[in-house]
Parts: structure tokens; C-alpha cells; sequence
């Protein structure tokens, strides 16, 4: 249940951001999220509404975008895509060599939506 | 207006956990974040790796708890600087509560320090404790199919040390395909197979770490 952890480690970052922009309406917030996070989708989201209850953040959308394990090996440069439910193996299917994982570690956020003080007064 | 922000959620404990990485470079400690579900043998680990090290080298160990200092109180007994950190509910050490633990320490006495995390193979291998290296037990009751249910913490970890290999007679499950399966997600995992109970296997783990600890200082 580190979904709990991680929606208060975004709030921080969404709080930050609001008093940057000056926003005065969060409407969206992008994330990325690689499978091999073991981040549940539904655990993020229920823990942002729990503490952003009450909050200008009550109605923000969380959208997740969620990214697939690719890889690539080390030795002879093959890729290799791995299906969600995959048992993860990371040798080559080719050659045996170690497979060095290029996504699916993400636990980004990538864009906030918003409207600031500016947008509403033109 | 969209505005970019493209940073890891996690930042704020990346940026303690490298802070906290300087510093323990500088004073030339080496930092092992022990991880394994509840009941592998976090605590049984540590009192056979003093009882192998406490000659040679000065260890220290923040033993990480939701509640109780039931493991601190089994440490505490060998006489080396333990801390207990009660995370109240949370299911993983971050860099913030090693920080918070840190002045407890007197750290220009230490080579090793040992972080035992709290018992859970999915969360703690996501955030980082200022480390030198993840080092995760798998006991052999769990079962063989561990590494693959939880590949990232076998994906992160340097060393995996697979405990009460005792019992492998007992049950249906195989320390070698424990191995393959780990070496599969992570094939430069060293892997060391023991036992707490008889010592088995132990000596192989400490010389490991010595070394380890040799090459930081020495770096």
C-alpha cells in the first residue's frame, strides 16, 4: 500500500505547482506509471480522494497513463516487449544476455491542467 | 493552461536519499537497506552477521518497525548503536525517517550500518534510504514463485540471500529454482543460499559485505 505515500509525495508537487501558477482550478494531472512499479491504479486514486477531500483538488482528474516493461539486451541489442501479466525475464530470448529495462519503471507526473489568475480575468 | 511538469513522484525522497548518500560516502560507511517479507529472517540475519562481524568491524542498525521495539530490544542485546524507527502504520522506511534517526547515531563510529526495513516485498524497494545497496532475503517457505510475483524488489536488489534452507527438505519448494527464477529478473543478483538456524551459508554473506565495505573505503 505505497500508493498511500506516493499520492502525499504528489500532492507536494501539485501544491508547489499551484503557487508557482498561481492557479485558482487543477482540472487534470498526468501521470505515467511503468507496470513494474506495482503501483494499483485504483489504491492512487482512492488515496488522492481521501487527501484532497475538502480541497480545490476534490474534483482534479488523475489520469494514468499506464507503461509496458520494454527492454533491450545488453549484448546483442534485441527488444524485447513483455505483456502486463508476464512473469518478467529479463535474458535475452536470443543470445542470454542481460536485458536492461528501458520503460516501465516510470512513476512520473508529467502535466498539470489548470486554470490560473489570468485566465479568468481575459 | 498545461503546464509541463515531468518529474518522478518520488523526488523529494530521491534528493533526502542522496543527500544522505554524500554524507554517508564522506564518513566512509557502508549502508545496506535489508528488505523481506515479514518472517524471512531480517532480524535473525543481523544477530548472526554481528555475532560474525562484531570483532572486525563497527556495525550500527536502524531497525524499521510499524509498531513495537521488539526488534531493537533483540539487537540492542549485542551491544552495538541501534535505533528503532516506528513508521505508525506505514509500510516502508523513506529517506526522512533515516534522517530523523541519524543524531541517535554517532556516525564517525560506524563502517556499516544496516537499515532493516519494514516486512513487505512490494513497497520498500520503491523508495531509496540513502544506500549503497539493496539486500533482500526470500525464505524458502514462502515458495520458489516469490521472485516472479514481486519482481521489482529481486530487479533492485544486489545481493538476495535465500534463509532457512533447513527446511528445504520439508517443503515443496527448490532453492535452485529460487535462484533461476531471481537470476531471470535480475541477472547480476549475487545470491547467497542460508540458514539463521544452523549458520549455514552465513560466512559466504559476511565476506561478502567485508569486501564490500573494504572496496567503499578504499574507493
Amino acid at each position: 500500500m505505497h500508493e498511500l505515500a506516493i499520492a502525499e509525495n504528489l500532492l507536494q508537487i501539485v501544491n508547489e505547482t499551484i503557487k508557482q501558477h498561481h492557479l485558482i482550478k487543477v482540472e487534470r494531472i498526468k501521470l505515467k506509471i511503468g507496470i513494474l512499479t506495482a503501483v494499483v491504479p485504483e489504491a492512487l486514486e482512492f488515496s488522492w480522494r481521501a487527501l484532497t477531500k475538502d480541497t480545490m483538488l476534490e474534483h482534479t482528474q488523475l489520469d494514468m497513463e499506464i507503461v509496458p516493461v520494454k527492454g533491450r539486451c545488453k549484448g546483442c541489442g534485441k527488444e524485447v516487449f513483455y505483456e502486463t501479466n508476464d512473469a518478467f525475464c529479463f535474458l535475452c530470448p536470443d543470445c542470454g544476455g542481460e536485458i536492461e529495462i528501458l520503460t516501465g519503471r516510470e512513476l512520473n507526473i508529467e502535466e498539470i491542467e489548470g486554470e490560473g489568475d489570468e485566465d479568468s480575468s481575459c | 493552461m498545461k503546464i509541463p511538469v515531468v518529474k518522478n513522484i518520488l523526488e523529494a525522497n530521491e534528493r533526502i536519499s542522496l543527500e544522505l548518500k554524500e554524507m554517508f560516502d564522506q564518513k566512509g560507511i557502508l549502508v545496506i537497506n535489508l528488505m523481506s517479507s515479514p518472517g524471512a529472517g531480517k532480524t535473525s540475519l543481523l544477530e548472526k552477521t554481528i555475532e560474525a562481524l562484531k570483532d572486525k568491524i563497527r556495525l550500527a542498525v536502524i531497525e524499521g518497525d510499524i509498531q513495537t521495539t521488539i526488534d531493537a530490544e533483540r539487537i540492542g542485546k549485542y551491544g552495538i548503536p541501534t535505533v528503532q524507527i516506528n513508521t505508525h502504520g506505514a509500510c516502508h522506511i523513506d529517506g526522512n525517517m533515516v534522517k530523523d534517526a541519524l543524531p541517535s547515531l554517532n556516525l564517525d563510529e560506524i563502517d556499516i550500518l544496516i537499515v532493516e526495513n519494514v516486512g513487505n516485498l512490494v513497497c520498500p524497494a520503491e523508495f531509496k534510504v540513502g544506500e549503497d545497496y539493496k539486500v533482500v532475503i526470500l525464505s524458502v517457505p514462502e515458495g520458489d514463485d516469490k521472485p516472479a510475483k514481486y519482481p521489482l524488489m529481486f530487479q533492485e536488489s544486489k545481493v538476495l540471500l535465500i534463509n532457512k534452507i533447513d527446511l528445504a527438505p520439508y517443503l515443496e519448494c527448490d532453492v535452485e529454482k529460487i535462484k533461476r527464477e531471481a537470476l531471470k529478473i535480475n541477472p547480476t543478483l549475487e545470491v547467497f543460499p542460508i540458514s539463521c538456524k544452523t549458520g549455514e551459508g552465513i560466512s559466504a554473506w559476511t565476506e561478502w559485505l567485508l569486501k564490500a565495505w573494504e572496496k567503499k573505503k578504499s574507493s
